[in-house]
């Protein structure tokens, strides 16, 4: 797979493409690179992309929630009145 | 608080059988859906994670019976807030194992703000989206992710560009996004996707031979559906874009 003229994401024999224009995937790299993969196929019959498109390490939404509640708690937040 | 979905210690051997419910599972002969099911049932022994802290979540589609398959803690929820669901059941225990099982009318359609704010908050839930490109349930209304060229009545009037949803999943740096094959059972699921942290995104392509079947019946009976597909579009292919 190689980058087009327009950008675009093409399949290609290696030996007609320019070695700077074959596509390596990286999880951990832009995430245009793996919208580019998601939209390779247009139909059943053409190459799908099949596999990981993007990873990424980041804290969750239950973690930001539990530290957002400890804060209120050491506020005296929530408290009965 | 409680490890998020990671504590799997003190674990007795799980089989396939401790995620196995006693209900018949029901859908069209030679689905995908039976497959993924089998992928998944064999493949939460793996994990380590109890059933008593696993629970499914689904919407409404073939996949949303899903849940009952399993014998886990499930909700069959209603359309497209399975991922609102989930985000409520994660947070309110995080010692849960919480899984989103949707398809792609429930998630990308109806439910398509819920997906988009769950991956961006990066819920620690892992959401298993059943791609077959159409409205099963419903024999086949054009949908989000509809392709064309596979049978189906709708091939013949595209409307609008498909959403590709873990190119959608994925521009916008959410957490976790892959897709596999629900024909290749060793694809689905994987444990990386099952055991980190944040919101995987899995989308499962599926066949749907049963719909498919009475689409290219119903395409042979009506000469104008066959035909429809060759009318020019008028406006030039600016629609879709417009569309999209």
């Amino acid at each position: 797979m190689r980058v087009g003229e327009n950008g675009r994401l093409e399949i290609a024999a290696v030996a007609d493409s320019d070695p700077s224009s074959i596509v390596t995937h990286d999880v951990h790299g832009r995430p245009s690179l793996a919208f580019a993969l998601a939209h390779l196929s247009q139909g059943p019959t053409e190459p799908t992309c099949i596999g990981v498109f993007h990873e990424e390490d980041r804290s969750t939404y239950g973690e930001a929630v539990a530290i957002a509640a400890r804060s209120a708690r050491s506020n005296g937040w929530g408290r009965a009145i | 608080m409680a490890e998020e979905n990671g504590d799997v210690s003190g674990v007795a051997t799980l089989t396939k059988k401790d995620f196995t419910s006693d209900q018949e599972p029901r859908w069209c002969p030679g689905c995908g859906d039976y497959a993924i099911l089998a992928a998944v049932q064999g493949f939460m022994p793996e994990l380590g994670i109890e059933p008593h802290n696993t629970v499914f979540i689904s919407g409404i589609g073939c996949s949303g019976r899903f849940t009952y398959y399993m014998d886990t803690y499930g909700f069959h929820g209603i359309h497209g807030r399975a991922p609102a669901i989930a985000t409520g059941v994660a947070t309110a225990n995080p010692a849960l194992h919480v899984w989103v099982v949707t398809g792609d009318g429930d998630a990308l359609s109806i439910g398509g703000n819920h997906l988009i704010h769950a991956l961006r908050r990066n819920v620690n839930i892992k959401i298993l989206m059943f791609n077959n490109q159409i409205y099963g349930l419903d024999e086949g209304p054009v949908l989000a992710d509809l392709r064309g060229g596979q049978g189906h009545e709708v091939d013949t009037v595209r409307l609008g560009r498909p959403s590709v949803q873990p190119g959608r999943a994925g521009a916008g740096r959410r957490g976790d996004v892959r897709r596999a094959d629900g024909r290749q059972r060793s694809q689905a699921p994987d444990r990386r996707a099952a055991t980190g942290r944040g919101a995987p995104r899995l989308g499962v392509r599926r066949d749907l031979p049963e719909l498919q079947r009475v689409q290219r019946r119903r395409v042979r009976s009506d000469p104008r559906q066959a035909t429809r597909g060759a009318q020019p579009d008028p406006s030039g292919g600016r629609g879709a874009d417009r569309l999209r």
